[in-house]
């Protein structure tokens, strides 16, 4: 039995650009920088695919929540961006992070980025309104 | 305050909370916007509708975090006071009044609001403020379809 996999809008409409920025900056060429960030929009695509057979993915780990958040399960995914355009260096490292509600078998994805935006993680204040939201959302009419 | 004053420290109030890590700067007027809300917004919060309800959490939960900076700390049980007020958690405002939180003037607050001009406001402002991303999730399928423009 597959997982619903949802994504918070965030995603598309902060991470992603944010991510988009990051290449810009990295690759002088626009060609160069539009080839790699169609090329990483779907790698991601395809890792958050990979969620619907659930969350224990190869190369994710379990992350510690934030205090005071709720109680979902927080993961992530690290991998590299395998195109040939990026430079060796932190935009090569990027990290899908998702909760788990597991008695709803259902995934939201609440982060994606590089290591250039964040090093290790984004600060709580932002995980745990994101978390609030894919709490709230994802259980709305189903719980 | 007036009504157009409260719609504009809301969109103030989100715009600061939207980013990751605000300044100092940042988070003192994230404070004086979350305090001039809280005193306009208990009394009216009944009629507003459930998307502004639920941004209205979400910024709370945004501020009511441990703070890191000195100039936070008596404002901290205030702003629990202020969501816990706002999501009628009656019971947990006893106890925090019991323990001697500053929150008199947001109870008082309770009381004072009246205006039927400023809840449709508020309720015209929302349409503005509640945006698609707010909204919900997208399934991965429509996720994948924005991301890849197909």
């Amino acid at each position: 039995m597959s997982w619903i996999v949802e994504v918070l809008p965030e995603v598309v409409e902060d991470d992603l650009p944010a991510i988009e920025k990051s290449f810009k900056k990295a690759l002088k060429s626009k060609r160069a920088a539009e080839r790699a960030v169609q090329a990483a929009k779907e790698e991601i695509v395809a890792r958050v695919g990979q969620l619907r057979s659930g969350p224990n993915q190869p190369q994710a780990t379990p992350e510690p929540r934030p205090a005071n958040a709720p109680d979902l399960a927080l993961w992530k995914i690290r991998f590299r961006f395998k195109i040939s355009e990026l430079p060796q260096g932190t935009v090569n490292f990027c990290r899908v992070m998702y909760a788990v509600a597991e008695d709803i078998r259902t995934i939201v994805v609440i982060f994606v980025y590089t290591h250039a935006e964040y090093s290790t993680r984004p600060d709580d204040r932002e995980l745990r309104r994101r978390l609030v939201a894919a709490h709230r959302r994802a259980r709305k009419g189903r719980s | 305050m007036s009504a157009p004053a409260i719609a504009l420290e809301l969109q103030e109030l989100q715009r600061l909370t939207q980013k990751g890590k605000p300044s100092k700067r940042g988070l003192e007027a994230a404070v004086r916007a979350f305090t001039h809300l809280a005193r306009e917004l208990p009394a009216v919060w009944d009629e507003l509708p459930e998307d502004l309800r639920r941004m209205l959490v979400d910024l709370a939960y945004g501020i009511a975090e441990p703070p890191e900076l000195p100039f936070l700390q008596g404002f901290l049980g205030k702003v629990y006071a202020v969501w816990m007020i706002l999501t009628g958690r009656t019971r947990e405002i006893a106890t925090l009044y019991e323990a001697g939180m500053e929150f008199a003037d947001v109870v008082l607050a309770l009381s004072e609001r009246e205006s039927a001009e400023l809840q449709e406001a508020l309720g015209e402002r929302l349409k503005e403020l509640t945006k698609e991303k707010r909204e919900g999730l997208l399934s991965y399928e429509a996720f994948a379809d924005r991301v890849l423009d197909r």
